[in-house]
């Protein structure tokens, strides 16, 4: 998923909060096996955040400079905020994976929602419990059945979006989201966890 | 000459059909709900001296096997040849339509995206940056309209250049999912189709390409050492793509103003979806329906008669020598066709395609599921059904939108007892033309009579697992009389070309069996029916044909009772006659689409115990009368 040219600023984010993981110093042969980029992106990404002023090179050597690691601090809040969102569904070691490839592409305002709606999903309710044009956020999406998950998801019903129920039936719940409407049934609504907004 | 094959792919009420008709001219119908296509139709056309074959194919929100339709997409996409699809996408929902690009690319699929519904995003305050997403991407962006053709030239250029396309994005799941992706890949046979998308497959759990695996156990271990870090791989793989998805179509949306307020779809959907105001407003429009169908198409069908009895008296056929029996008997049956069938049919199409392209017909899924739920009924058959009222082969066709077969056969068994225009210009141009309109109405409710009973002996004996109801509500459009004019005539050839042919062909049978004097001998042996049901022996004539095709039975009855029916039937006669041949499949086509859909022997005992349930409730029904 990544694009030719964001591999670099891919391959310098990743150095530098691998640096900021190892306490601000590292050789550059170990940055390099971990950042796991090709060694012309790696080489020009060293270059270009030297450039920056943000590590200083010494010996076969990086380490980050006062404002190196202001900007690590923050992309590994970044990482840590989409680890952590996917932690709890995902395990630890997948969600640090799943946390290398978005967050580079993540907008600051996209973390931060994942960050909060990270704090909520404990708080959610199932979907059934918001009544007619009450307003909610979805927080979690627990269906068991995983085709049925993939269904609901590829409908564009998602963690993160605003949902409002348009009205009710004895089976389920008429429900909008972005403009689109959607009739889901009761035993999908319960798993649709949200809470309201206000 | 050179060929290209281009398949048209999209979640459902996208335009793919609107796009295909704008592409080669109108072929396809198209409505405003989801699930209107639900197989693959193929248009050629000639482009600047290349073939270009387009595939129209049932709307999809991702390629995976759960319903019939999406099996039908998946196995174009996948087991054809086919050298590129357009990927018709929503402006108003990019992300959606993204994901099942996302998928399709996977395959290496080269693919273009049309994007629909511009100028409803722009009203919404979404603007696209189609540059954008090309970069992204790396494949053109094109945005369309297929009612003004817009963008189409710049489509089909794209179309012409796409076989030299190659798939540059991928999608990269993480270090977990990509490693197990490779040892699937180093354990798979050599195919078309690239490895990688074939691991992908596997891994979200996709049986149809386990056949690709030498050793289905390899994946049992991979999945193992996976649990861990992975216990659901096919929802991370599904969170991933609709991650990359949203995130590519965030990149490329712009919201140039938020609309505040509520819109006029909001009020009307309020009311249309309200508890109580739902289900009035649904019958009060139903009513208002039927109420301008039944009235106009009287007034059509004496209109209709009054020509057709002026053109066949002016024509003024003997009907003393054999050729002249013959063609006075083919004439007859197209006279019963042209004036008796014809209105229902076309006013029935006209009042439908209406309904269904102001988006109405899909609000009254939601009111019918309040009260078909009760009945074990999917609201999701309500489209079906109401599709039966025309006729009942689409009708059987229409229920593929349902889950699982078991579901789809349990709805289509209902088709039996929806009058199909050809039934209700029996039930019109029959029992109410000859026994009052009351009558008429009468054997209307006893069909929904029968239909409920049928409902709750069927909930005892045939257990139908119910899908959870998933469904997206279309929004209201404003009706384009083109298009209903151009679908009322494709859902109406069929009658055209087959139906009255054959109710000539059938007027001249029954010509040749009258004069050399057999019909007894048909109708000897099936006095049986006749009796158990009250009705004169030569009434089996008319019914008998009417398995063949219903509309030969009002054409018939009047073959072998003359035209003067009320004076030869009594009302309660005329009554039942209706009954008796408004039940069960309606026709050898109905029949036929059966045996396509569930297999000859479901359709034959389907058939055979509809029909007989049939006679069976209208013999009983009379005894009823009789002991009051
Ligand atoms: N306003 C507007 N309506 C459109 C446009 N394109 C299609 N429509 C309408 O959208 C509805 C759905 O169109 P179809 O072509 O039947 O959609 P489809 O993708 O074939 O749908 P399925 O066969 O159900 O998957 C119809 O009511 C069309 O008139 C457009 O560009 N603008
Ligand atoms: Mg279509």
């Amino acid at each position: 998923m990544i694009k030719k040219e964001d591999e670099q600023k891919v391959a310098e984010e990743d150095i530098l909060r691998t640096l900021g993981e190892k306490n601000g110093d590292a050789s550059l042969k170990s940055l390099m096996e971990e950042v796991q980029s090709s060694g012309s992106a790696f080489s020009r990404a060293i270059e270009n955040i030297e450039k920056k002023n943000l590590i200083r090179l010494e010996n076969n050597r990086a380490s980050l400079t006062d404002k190196g690691i202001k900007k690590a601090d923050d992309i590994l809040r970044k990482h840590l905020v989409v680890e952590n969102y996917f932690k709890e569904s995902r395990g630890a070691a997948e969600a640090h994976s799943i946390a290398h490839i978005f967050e580079h592409r993540l907008s600051e305002e996209a973390i931060k929602n994942m960050e909060s709606l990270y704090n909520l999903r404990e708080k959610g309710e199932p979907l059934l419990k918001l009544k007619p044009y009450e307003e909610g956020l979805i927080v979690n999406i627990a269906l068991p059945d995983s085709k049925l998950f993939e269904r609901v998801v590829s409908m564009g019903i998602f963690i993160g979006e605003k949902v409002t129920v348009a009205g009710k039936i004895p089976g389920g719940v008429i429900i909008k989201i972005k403009n689109k409407k959607f009739v889901v049934d009761k035993n999908i609504a319960e798993y649709i966890r949200v809470i309201k907004n206000g | 000459m050179d060929k290209i094959k281009i398949v048209l792919v999209g979640q459902p009420n996208v335009g793919k059909s609107s796009l295909l008709n704008a592409l080669v001219g109108p072929k396809v119908v198209i409505s405003n709900y989801p699930g209107t296509t639900v197989e693959v139709t193929k248009v050629q056309k000639t482009f600047d001296g290349i073939e270009m074959s387009f595939l129209d194919t049932p709307g999809i929100y991702s390629i995976s096997d759960r319903s019939e339709e999406e099996k039908v997409t998946e196995k174009i996409l996948f087991e054809e040849e086919i050298d590129g699809v357009i990927v018709v996408s929503d402006a108003t929902a990019l992300e959606r339509s993204l994901y099942v690009l996302l998928q399709i690319m996977e395959a290496d699929i080269p693919a273009v995206i049309a994007l629909n519904f511009v100028e409803d995003a722009r009203s919404k305050g979404i603007k696209i940056d189609c540059k954008r997403l090309e970069k992204a991407l790396g494949i053109s962006v094109i945005p369309i309209n297929p009612i003004t053709k817009k963008g189409i030239d710049d489509l089909l250029n794209s179309l012409l250049r796409i076989k030299d396309k190659k798939v540059k994005f991928r999608v990269e799941y993480d270090d977990h999912i990509e490693e197990a992706i490779s040892q699937i890949s180093s354990k798979l046979k050599e195919t078309r189709l690239p490895k990688r998308f074939i691991s992908v497959r596997i891994l979200e759990g996709d049986e149809d390409f386990y056949k690709y695996l030498g050793d289905e156990k390899i994946l049992d271990s991979i999945k193992k050492n996976l649990s861990e870090k992975h216990p659901k791989i096919d929802r991370d793989i599904a969170v991933t793509r609709y991650g990359i998805a949203s995130l590519l179509a965030e990149e490329a949306t712009q919201i140039v103003h938020t609309v505040r307020g509520e819109d006029i779809q909001e009020k009307v959907d309020r009311l249309l979806l309200h508890r109580s105001w739902g289900p009035v407003i649904t019958m009060l429009i139903l009513v208002i329906t039927f109420g301008v169908l039944l009235y106009l198409g009287n007034l059509l069908q004496s209109i209709l008669m009054d020509l057709t009895s002026n053109f066949l008296s002016f024509l003024h056929i003997t009907g003393n020598s054999m050729p002249d029996i013959v063609l006075a008997r083919s004439l007859t049956g197209l006279a019963a066709g042209i004036s008796i069938a014809l209105p229902y049919v076309f006013l029935f199409y006209l009042l439908l395609g209406l309904l269904e392209d102001m988006g109405i017909l899909s609000r009254f899924i939601v009111n019918a599921e309040r009260f078909f739920g009760k009945f074990g009924m999917p609201g999701k058959a309500f489209i079906p059904l109401a599709l039966g009222l025309g006729c009942t082969v689409p009708a059987t066709k229409a229920t593929r939108v349902l889950s699982s077969k078991r579901e789809q056969f349990y709805v289509a068994s209902f088709l039996s007892f929806v009058p199909c225009s050809s039934r209700t210009a029996i039930i019109m141009g029959v029992v109410g033309f000859y026994g009052g309109i009351r009558l008429a109405f009468y054997v209307f409710l006893t069909l929904l009579m029968a239909a409920l009973i049928w409902a709750f002996a069927i909930k005892k004996l045939y257990h139908v697992s119910r899908e959870p109801l998933l469904l997206e509500l279309p929004p209201y459009r404003k009706p384009l009389a083109g298009n209903i004019l151009a679908k009322g005539w494709f859902r109406m050839k069929d009658f055209i070309y087959v139906v009255i042919p054959l109710l000539m062909v059938g007027g001249a049978v029954y010509g040749i069996l009258d004069a050399y004097n057999i019909t007894h001998m048909v109708v000897q042996p099936l006095s049986v029916i006749t009796s158990w049901l009250g009705l004169p022996d030569v009434t089996i004539i008319p019914l008998t044909f009417g398995f063949l095709q219903k509309d030969l039975t009002g054409a018939m009855l009047v073959s072998v009772l003359g035209s003067n029916i009320s004076s030869v039937l009594t009302p309660v006669q005329i009554y039942t006659f209706g009954v008796a041949s408004a039940i069960g499949i309606p026709c050898i086509n109905a029949f036929a689409m059966l045996i396509r859909e569930f297999g000859f022997r479901r359709a034959v005992s389907l058939t055979t115990v509809s029909i007989g349930y049939g006679i069976l409730f209208a013999g009983l029904l009379l005894r009823i009368i009789f002991i009051f």
